[in-house]
């Protein structure tokens, strides 16, 4: 049961990050890599951990992409032109590096003997329950936890610190003029 | 192994019909109320022709709906704005889904949980789905390929991610008193009138309403919809069954909110100083399923009389709203309530 | 294992960083009751700065050390607490004029500038890959948000996005190296991983060497070191000049200081492995470096490539894999992050007519009129290419000292050609102060008191290490032989 559930959630996560790259228009990328989020969270749960399968949709499906799909909107791009001569030997040169990369990691993955720590069973009930995660994050985790909180600080700051600017407005001649300056 | 697979499969399938059902009825008669209602406060009478007391006007609006001419525009993009008013109506029903209609019911011998999905991060799963309901309303006012419609989408997709921050930051108060993110648990510790979880957390209550409001898009916080600002928002371009369905999912998100904030708040499928929780005979579980339905019917008669009182705010207003008020006092409540559980044990374990 | 983690043990072992920290939110809240634009919120920032420089050396004298699961405390982590809080003292004090002109921000840069040193902190002080990671993005992000801050030009915009871009890939490869290496070793610590790979029975599979692969490249990115290194030029010649003076000196610092550490506590068995790819990309490295900034017309994109070659030449002695070459490679980045520093300062004094270009022009016969700045430069120019009696002179004899002890005769030799060529392109800017005729129309040089100390100072720690180095250079071995494994 659990062994369709997985073949089902992984073919949705890798079909549709297929889809997300090969797309020309933008906004379709975005809703396919939502849909790769959707498959991710699944696979998630199959795992045992549904605090972060929750916190995935939450987070990333929920806000992240929104505000992609916002940027993308507002930029109201063209469809991705054809590219035309010369591009052709990079890009195969790129998709045989590529293949050669998977096949790679393919073997490597299927042939390595990970370590043992994963195929004990858990026997803890609340394992990847908000309650567990919750008290392993506020007891041996606390300070990299708050240094998360600077990181997130720090990016607000950063935001602010790039668009902050003084917009004036005014009428000159029956013309509305608005002038832009950057505030110190 | 396989019969018990089975039998949960037909039993979800089952409760599933019927809770669709019951939905999409609903949905058809809250339209209904809503012009009966704006008719009380008016002081006029609402649709009567369609049936005795206008009760088949859902039912006349509906073929209308489905009569009128289909049309698409020519050049929006079709594949997505066929698509928006799917995405718009899912993530409602999924809510829906998760929330505990009543207790356990014995039914043919077997318990019958009357929650479609009991998830141990219930909440969660519900604000997971809310934050998706913005992509229907976005790619609604995008595909259009119309100024309008991109604005009023815009606008109404960046008040729905804002409030739905201070929506679920207030939400937290609740979970610090109960201690768990299951739904029917939440529900399960509000068995007496004094321990409703909305005494204890008024301001987290209030809040939790008011982020609502602007997460359904309701008055005052319906700018987005407003036809003298926006002609029709992100919904201009759609006719017939597609309009029909941006509607109808608006009016399902509005039943399951205030569903939602009756099993919050208000205890739930619970009655008063009766006891269900132990009882799982059929009448005592249709007796919580109709508490329940009599609170979430309160409700949205209090947010159609919050529609005919408050006049509308501006956008800016809203946003800032949104981000300097609400937010900021949610963070308080928490922190507030915090100090309360820690400090008082009393707070608690209430009497 | 991680059930007896004392929360207060962890934060007595980041008591410098909180320190930092609490200062950088004290200013913030200060700044919201100052006037805009006044020179004491700058003057305040310099002066809290050398407090905190102060309070972090009494901790050191204290000898108070801290091992814990994740984050550590002892003179290997004094040592460049108080590099990066000195590198943050000295950008406060060089960057007044530069910030006056472009009207740059300056509360919300000095925040990000304060939390990225913060992050570089985090980053030296970790015991454990993930809350390594965590430092390496607090710092990154700031950065990446510095580099783009004078919004009206487009250099900066896209120096910003590249380095933003290339930056965030290069994260998604370390992570993924760390995520491999968990799944083989079951753990992320890196005395655990030392512990792991020491026991024999555990084979040394593909998959590790291919996670080990992916945490190299993403360090090699961080030291831009080709050929990851496209980032650099740009993101260097488009940040405001104080942010690149920073730039060239914080991250590569915390970057190297972290791989040695994680090559000390976790890789000590498997170290040899790793030495040819290091030769490779060291030699590259040097070679692209010194070969590109030979043609620069531009004396701020020269300093970039310089910077790369100076990374090729650390990455010398990190195939060194002895104390000796790791002691040198922290006394080489004292001297590198402060000449740094100060010939970026000298750039944009020099570059009076603020334009974009930086070009040598705008040095011809500056000994004549601004004698006291053409000597500086003069010295940060000749310390840079390594002429005696310089600091710099002294720390790349060192490393070519290590190298030849352990026998890397190819290395040394080629180390020792690519800072001859390199010579050229540094002594060129010499040529264009002194010997170069005055242009007929020049503008002043507006600079102020605070640029005069800094640069005084950091000529000073130049000579003294140049001249009298033996103190450092114990120093610099005792921080690195003394890196609390496991207590």
């Amino acid at each position: 049961m659990i062994k369709i559930a997985f073949i089902i959630l992984s073919l949705i996560s890798i079909f549709s990050a297929l889809m997300v790259i090969s797309r020309k228009n933008p906004v379709a990328s975005v809703l396919w890599l939502v849909f790769h989020f959707f498959g991710i969270a699944g696979l998630y749960v199959l795992l045992g951990a549904h605090f972060l399968a929750a916190v995935q949709i939450i987070v990333y499906a929920g806000a992240i992409m929104v505000l992609f799909l916002f940027v993308v909107m507002m930029l109201n791009l063209n469809l991705v032109n054809n590219e035309k001569r010369g591009k052709i030997i990079g890009k195969s040169i790129g998709a045989v590096v590529s293949g050669l990369v998977l096949v790679l990691f393919t073997y490597s993955i299927r042939t390595t003997k990970w370590n043992e720590l994963f195929f004990n069973q858990v026997t803890d009930q609340e394992w990847g329950t908000a309650v567990k995660l919750g008290s392993l994050l506020f007891s041996n985790w606390l300070v990299p936890f708050q240094i998360v909180g600077i990181l997130l600080f720090a990016a607000v700051i950063g935001v602010v610190a790039l668009m902050k600017r003084k917009i004036t407005r005014k009428v000159e001649n029956g013309i509305v003029i608005t002038q832009e300056e950057d505030v110190a | 192994m396989h019969t018990e697979l089975w039998s949960l499969i037909i039993e979800k399938t089952i409760f599933g019909v019927i809770l669709l059902a019951a939905i999409m009825t609903g949905a058809a008669y809250v339209t209904l109320a809503e012009r009966k209602v704006a008719s009380w406060f008016q002081d006029r009478i609402g649709p009567n022709r369609a049936g005795p007391l206008g009760l088949l006007q859902p039912l006349a609006d509906g073929i209308k709906f489905f009569l009128k001419e289909d049309m698409i525009p020519k050049n929006v993009h079709k594949a997505f704005y066929l698509l928006a008013p799917g995405i718009a109506a899912i993530p409602p029903l999924l809510i829906a889904a998760s929330i505990p209609w009543g207790n356990q019911i014995e039914l043919l011998g077997k318990a019958i949980k009357l929650q479609m999905i009991d998830l141990n991060v219930g909440i969660l799963f519900i604000f997971a789905f809310a934050s998706i309901g913005v992509y229907g309303v976005m790619l609604g006012g995008w595909a259009s390929n119309n100024k309008y419609s991109l604005m009023g989408g815009l606008r109404s997709s960046s008040q729905m991610i804002s409030y739905e921050l201070a929506q679920g930051t207030a939400v937290v108060g609740v979970l610090l008193l109960a201690g768990t993110l299951s739904l029917d648990e939440i529900v399960k510790q509000q068995d007496s009138l004094t321990k409703w979880y909305v005494w204890r957390q008024p301001i987290g209550f209030f809040i939790f309403f008011v982020a609502s409001l602007a997460e359904l898009a309701r008055v005052p916080f319906d700018l987005p919809e407003a036809e003298n600002e926006l002609v029709g928002g992100y919904h201009t371009e759609y006719s017939s069954m597609k309009f029909g369905l941006f509607q109808v999912s608006e009016y399902i998100h509005l039943i399951v909110t205030s569903a939602l904030i009756s099993t919050l708040y208000f205890g739930g499928w619970q009655i008063p100083f009766v006891d269900i929780a132990s009882n799982s005979s059929f009448i005592y579980g249709v007796l919580g399923v109709i508490s329940l339905l009599l609170k979430t019917v309160f409700f949205i008669f209090v947010f159609m009389w919050l529609r005919w009182t408050l006049p509308r705010f501006r956008y800016d207003q809203l946003m800032s709203l949104g981000w300097k008020f609400l937010l900021e006092a949610a963070f308080v409540w928490i922190v507030i309530t915090a100090i309360l559980v820690l400090a008082f044990p009393w707070y608690k374990t209430w009497f | 294992m991680n059930s007896t983690i004392d929360i207060l043990d962890q934060v007595n072992a980041n008591l410098p960083t909180i320190i930092l920290l609490s200062f950088a939110l004290l200013m913030l809240l200060i700044d919201l009751f100052l006037p805009k634009r006044n020179h004491l919120f700058r003057s305040l920032l310099a002066i809290g700065s050398l407090c905190i420089v102060y309070l972090v050396v009494k901790l050191l004298l204290q000898e108070k050390t801290v091992y814990t699961y994740f984050f550590s405390l002892d003179s290997f982590s004094y040592f460049f607490h108080i590099l990066f809080i000195t590198v943050l003292v000295f950008t406060f004090l060089l960057s007044g004029p530069y910030f006056e002109r472009t009207k740059i921000k300056f509360p919300e840069t000095s925040l990000l500038l304060f939390f990225s040193t913060a992050g570089a902190m985090i980053m030296i002080s970790a015991n454990d890959l993930i809350v390594m990671f965590l430092g390496l993005e607090l710092m990154s992000i700031c950065l990446y948000v510095l580099a783009g801050m004078l919004r009206k030009r487009v250099q900066s915009n896209e120096g910003a996005l590249k380095y933003f871009l290339l930056g965030a890939f290069s994260s998604g490869f370390l992570l993924y190296g760390i995520t491999l290496f968990y799944g083989i070793t079951g753990s992320t610590n890196y005395s655990e991983v030392n512990q792991w790979i020491s026991q024999t029975s555990n084979k040394l599979s593909l998959t590790f060497w291919i996670g080990a692969g992916l945490i190299l490249i993403g360090f090699f990115f961080k030291f831009a070191s080709v050929p990851f290194h496209f980032w650099s030029p740009d993101a260097y010649e488009g940040a405001p000049t104080p942010i690149t003076a920073f730039f060239s000196a914080t991250p590569k610092a915390a970057a190297f200081g972290t791989f040695i550490k994680i090559l000390i506590v976790a890789f000590p068995l498997v170290v040899s492995d790793f030495e040819l790819i290091l030769k490779i990309i060291a030699i590259a490295t040097m070679g692209i470096g010194n070969f590109v900034a030979l043609q620069q017309k531009s004396v701020k994109r020269m300093l970039a490539y310089s910077s790369i070659s100076h990374a090729g030449y650390l990455m010398v002695a990190l195939v060194v894999k002895s104390n000796l070459g790791y002691s040198s490679i922290l006394l080489y980045l004292i001297v590198y992050s402060v000449t740094n520093l100060g010939a970026f300062t000298i750039a944009y004094l020099v570059n009076r007519k603020n334009e974009g270009s930086y070009s040598y022009e705008d040095y011809n016969g500056l000994a004549t009129k601004y004698p006291v700045l053409a000597m500086f430069m003069a010295l940060f120019m000749i310390s840079l290419a390594g002429i005696p009696p310089t600091g710099g002179f002294f720390v790349k004899y060192y490393i070519f000292y290590s190298a030849l002890k352990a026998d890397q005769l190819l290395l040394a030799i080629l180390m020792a050609l690519f800072s001859a060529i390199s010579v050229y392109y540094y002594l060129k800017v010499i040529v264009h102060m002194y010997m170069k005729p005055l242009p007929d129309s020049y503008e002043t040089i507006k600079s102020d008191t605070h640029v005069t100390m800094g640069l005084i100072f950091s000529s000073l720690i130049i000579i003294i290490i140049g001249v009298a180095p033996s103190f450092w250079l114990t120093l610099t071995n005792r921080s690195v032989s003394n890196i609390l494994i496991n207590p």
